[in-house]
């Protein structure tokens, strides 16, 4: 009497001990989430990093980042002067809304003034790479001066008169003509940037979101905006279009979705959880104390993953809150335990009677999903801490709080007709087992399901790891299509050790790109080349003019003056000419400037290496005509994102598989010690047929396989194997641990199960490759037990 | 998507720089300012004649006076004007070329033959500039109307309209454009910049209501295409 008063007391101790720290883990969590809960919903964020080169990873990353912060919003009308209007009253209503840090699109008189100041001093090292050519064809005074009379009684004499008298030789006038060329748009009144497309005139306009993009009330205060002033304008029958795309809406759109299916997907597997548990056991106290390990569990599994990682997928808390859900296994055994018992019921003694057994499934499976921490997947890192916290988290609430919620023995109607499904299948292997062929039939599933792991085709596209919405994909098309075709998954990485070489390496690049340009591989290219020449061209440039031009200042002084310049303005250009470059435009120069507002993010800054650039494309026809051209060239990178994440995945896949290989060989050498070959192999054939045959029937049925059914099998192994074992374990307690079994694997395939409903690629493969596996686990488990041979 | 704004940033840079210039005198046809809903007869009559002119061929001489030089810039040829093709314009004196102004393209060809395009979508000023000049002689009021404050004196047979560019980015570089004429032919067209530059083309040997050959349409604008 006395232990049991002492028992009872150290239970109450722990209970209260472990209730103390789930309340600090409650309160640490809100104070994290008062001060916002970082969620990351893009399926890139859930990809390892490139191995092969971290410097270019993590530029591409920067330069999405970036992209990330921006939406583009167009507004058409079929009447110009409409869209000039209604562009004029979006672009104040985004800026004065407050969810946006600037709105670019509107050239104010200030930037116009603030590009003029920095480029027109530099008329005389900055040529138009037309002009450029034209020298070093040859062209000479009387040529120049031709090609200026030409400009001068043609249709654009009135946009030069104002720089005519400083800029005779109209250098600075071809320069900004020449980057017309490369231009989307042109500058309409009110100082908009427009493009005609079917019958439209649509303004450009680009907005940088001033919270995170992935940040819920910045997303939710941004789109609001947008609708508030759509609807605005069609309330008073304005007809123009307007049109958005941006990372911030695809966020906004992943985050409504995953929101909702974190709810009904938790609700469902906790339902079917909880209604398996009924069925089985009868009791409305278990039920209600089935819930505590999995709200635990959850909780302290969200609390670890926000504690370490800055952001954490979305992914991760689906799958983690699905299989820490798992934790009710711990809580079932204890039940059967507790149902048994009957009236003589000791709640110390019950937990004594499980612990060993208890403990010893969350190690291993600790363990097991621990290994995915040091897999390269960020999410399946993220997961690995939050299952490993999850488990421990439910199986402490378990062991601390069942016994002082459970001291009154148990009473109640039992499942007979669970028992006898659960000992007909024990029965329907026991009589078959012994006959030859079904052996021969198990070894060669064994085969032919290792076969299937090997040959089955899978499909590693990353693009298939994400589906939007239609409505977004036509909207992101829309944008695209009329705002350049730009494509935001291929561009050029350029690096140099110094500014100098990255801006050399840039036009060399570009030099390139103009020849595969000239071949139709794209339509054109934005980069900081033609705003931002070397010190070498700017010199280059400025010798060119001086030999072309300056070596005959008789030739040049005439030709100037039969147009009718003054003498002023020709010994202007003279000494333009044959003065040394006294500046020269730099990177800090250009930056600092704004006039290149627009352009900053082209430049990557700093990196391990030395600095880098971009280069973004445009109109890709032929990506790998793009590639050869850039090839052997110094610090040049083409970049497909598409393309190499595919390959990332691919190489992820295979060496999952290789994990997966050795796992499963690590687990048979362990059944080999502790059963002997031929039980050892009986039980690890289930778990091998099931991963192989999961994985064999999803293909026939025509899904597509991907790495994410290929983890969904490490489950599957760590989950089958102790089907087995517990079986082959169990000797004549084979009816209940079957019975045990059966309920685990239903609460699991109820969890996983549900996530095959998901809009998740990933998701859907991972719940149906485990619920498929399990499934089948549970019905060649019993193939492992022996009535007789109870080690 | 960033990117996409950053394609827009070359168009951006057409903004070129407008250094203060002197203001130019006004011409006196400004003082008449007309109203489109109660226009003057005279002045529907001198549009209803510019509409039936079409197409119009004529010689010019043009005068640019340009504050930077010290003379006037002087050119001459001759010019066809169609509602549906646009403008062409063949200067002779001093150099030969050739000039195609549309909706859509401009194209100058030199006497080697040599095409140089201009991409009018990517060059709204270039374009206000096309349009502005094949409307003003086109006799459309409503076009008129929309794109100029509108100024007339004189008669049918003597007349002088006067146009203010109400819109930017033509009313940032254009005071007025003046059009002088004699019933239904154009005499004199005469466009003043902000900055006091000006250019005066005059009109002689005027034909008009003359189809276009399918060879002229060749020969004047289809190698512009």
């Amino acid at each position: 009497m006395k232990r049991s008063a002492t028992s009872t007391g150290r239970s109450r101790a722990v209970a209260l001990v472990w209730g103390a720290f789930v309340a600090l883990v409650a309160v640490w969590l809100a104070l994290l989430a008062a001060r916002g809960l970082r969620v990351e919903t893009s399926v890139l964020r859930m990809l390892p990093v490139d191995e092969r080169d971290v410097t270019l990873h993590a530029l591409a990353t920067q330069l999405q980042g970036r992209t990330a912060r921006t939406l583009v919003v167009l507004v058409g009308h079929a009447d110009p002067e409409q869209t000039i209007r209604t562009a004029g009253e979006v672009h104040a209503a985004l800026s004065t809304s407050g969810a946006f840090e600037a709105i670019e699109g509107r050239i104010d008189d200030a930037r116009s003034a603030a590009f003029s100041e920095l480029y027109f001093p530099l008329r005389y090292q900055m040529l138009a790479p037309k002009l450029r050519a034209e020298l070093q064809a040859g062209a000479g005074p009387e040529q120049s001066a031709e090609r200026v009379l030409d400009v001068l009684q043609g249709p654009l004499s009135s946009t030069v008169g104002a720089t005519l008298e400083r800029d005779p030789l109209l250098l600075h006038f071809e320069l900004v003509r020449s980057w017309a060329d490369g231009s989307v748009g042109g500058l309409t009144g009110g100082g908009f940037v427009t493009v005609a497309d079917g019958g439209k005139t649509y303004a450009l306009l680009s907005a940088v979101v001033a919270a995170d993009p992935f940040d819920a009330s910045g997303q939710r205060q941004v789109l609001q905006r947008l609708e508030e002033i759509a609807e605005r304008l069609s309330a008073r029958g304005d007809t123009s279009e307007l049109v958005y795309s941006g990372v911030a809406r695809h966020a906004a759109d992943a985050r409504g979705r995953m929101r909702g299916e974190m709810t009904w997907l938790g609700a469902l597997s906790t339902i079917g959880t909880l209604l398996c548990t009924w069925i089985v056991l009868r009791s409305g106290r278990s039920i209600a104390c089935s819930l505590l390990p999995m709200a635990v569990s959850i909780l302290a599994g969200t609390w670890a993953c926000f504690v370490v990682f800055p952001e954490v997928h979305v992914l991760t808390l689906i799958l983690g809150t699905t299989l820490t859900g798992m934790g009710i296994d711990y809580a079932l055994h204890y039940f059967f335990v507790h149902r048994d018992a009957g009236l003589d019921w000791d709640a110390e003694r019950g937990m004594r009677a499980v612990l060993p057994g208890i403990t010893v499934g969350m190690l291993t499976s600790v363990v097991g999903f621990s290994g995915l921490y040091f897999t390269s997947f960020p999410v399946l890192r993220q997961f690995a801490l939050f299952s490993s916290v999850g488990l421990v988290a439910a199986w402490a609430t378990v062991v601390a709080w069942y016994p002082p919620l459970s001291r009154v023995p148990q009473r109640g109607p039992r499942s007979v007709l669970f028992a006898r499904a659960c000992g007909f299948l024990l029965k329907l292997w026991e009589n078959r087992r012994r006959r030859r062929g079904v052996r021969a039939v198990m070894l060669l599933a064994g085969v032919a399901s290792v076969a299937a792991l090997v040959w089955l085709p899978f499909e590693d596209d990353v693009r298939t790891l994400h589906e939007a919405p239609a409505e977004l994909v036509d909207a992101d098309a829309r944008v695209r299509s009329i705002a350049g075709r730009t494509d935001d998954s291929r561009f050029v990485l350029v690096e140099g050790p110094t500014e100098e070489e990255t801006l050399r390496n840039l036009e060399d690049a570009e030099a390139r790109l103009a020849a595969a340009r000239s071949r139709g591989a794209l339509l054109g290219t934005i980069s900081l080349s033609p705003f931002l020449p070397s010190g070498q061209r700017q010199e280059r440039d400025h010798q060119l003019l001086a030999s072309a031009l300056g070596r005959q200042p008789e030739v040049l002084r005439a030709s100037l003056d039969a147009i009718g310049f003054t003498d002023a303005a020709i010994a202007g250009v003279l000494a333009g000419l044959t003065e040394p470059l006294s500046t020269r435009l730099d990177v800090h120069a250009f930056l600092d400037s704004p006039a290149s507002a627009s352009l900053r993010t082209l430049w990557l800054g700093s990196t391990e290496r030395g600095t880098a650039t971009t280069i973004l494309l445009r109109g890709i026809t032929d990506g790998s005509a793009i590639e050869q051209a850039l090839a052997g060239l110094p610090g040049v990178h083409y970049v497909d994102r598409v393309r190499d994440l595919s390959a990332l995945l691919r190489r992820h896949r295979l060496a999952t598989f290789q994990l997966l290989g050795c796992a499963y060989l690590a687990v048979l050498a362990v059944l080999l010690v502790r059963f002997g070959v031929g039980a050892g192999i009986r039980v690890m054939l289930p778990a091998v047929i099931a991963a192989g045959g999961a994985l064999a029937l999803l293909s026939a049925c025509g899904v597509d396989l991907s790495v994410f059914h290929a983890l969904g099998l490490l489950l599957v192994l760590g989950l089958a194997v102790d089907y087995g074992a517990f079986l082959a374990e169990s000797g004549v307690r084979g009816s209940t641990t079957m019975q045990a079994l059966a309920l685990t694997t239903a609460t699991t395939v109820v969890a996983f199960g549900a996530m095959t409903l998901s809009s998740a690629p990933p998701l859907r493969a991972i719940g149906s490759s485990v619920a498929l596996g399990i499934s089948l686990a549970l019905v060649l488990a019993p193939s492992a037990w022996r009535e007789e041979s109870a080690p | 998507m960033f990117r996409l704004v950053l394609a827009m940033f070359p168009a951006l840079c057409l903004a070129l720089p407008a250094w203060t210039q002197a203001v130019p005198t006004r011409p006196p046809v400004l003082e008449h300012p007309v109203v489109l809903e109660k226009p003057p007869e005279a002045f529907v009559l001198v549009n209803a004649s510019l509409r039936a002119a079409d197409p119009l061929r004529a010689d010019f001489v043009e005068e640019k006076r340009i504050h930077a030089l010290k003379r006037p810039l002087k050119c001459s040829g001759r010019l066809v004007l169609s509602a549906k093709r646009g403008l062409y314009r063949a200067t002779v004196e001093p150099r030969v070329s050739e000039l195609v102004l549309a909706s859509t393209e401009i194209a100058q060809r030199d006497a080697a033959g040599r095409i140089e395009r201009i991409d009018v979508a990517k060059q709204p000023i270039v374009k206000s500039f096309v349009d502005a000049f094949l409307v003003v002689l086109s006799g459309d009021t409503v076009a008129l109307g929309a794109r100029f404050h509108i100024y007339f004196s004189g008669s049918p047979e003597q007349w002088t309209l006067g146009f203010v560019p109400r819109q930017e980015p033509l009313s940032k570089l254009i005071a007025s454009i003046v059009v002088e004429g004699r019933q239904g032919s154009v005499e004199r067209y005469v466009v003043t910049e902000k900055s006091g530059d000006s250019t005066t083309v005059t009109w002689t040997n005027v034909v008009s209501r003359s189809p276009l050959t399918a060879d002229e349409e060749k020969r004047y604008f289809d190698w512009a295409k």
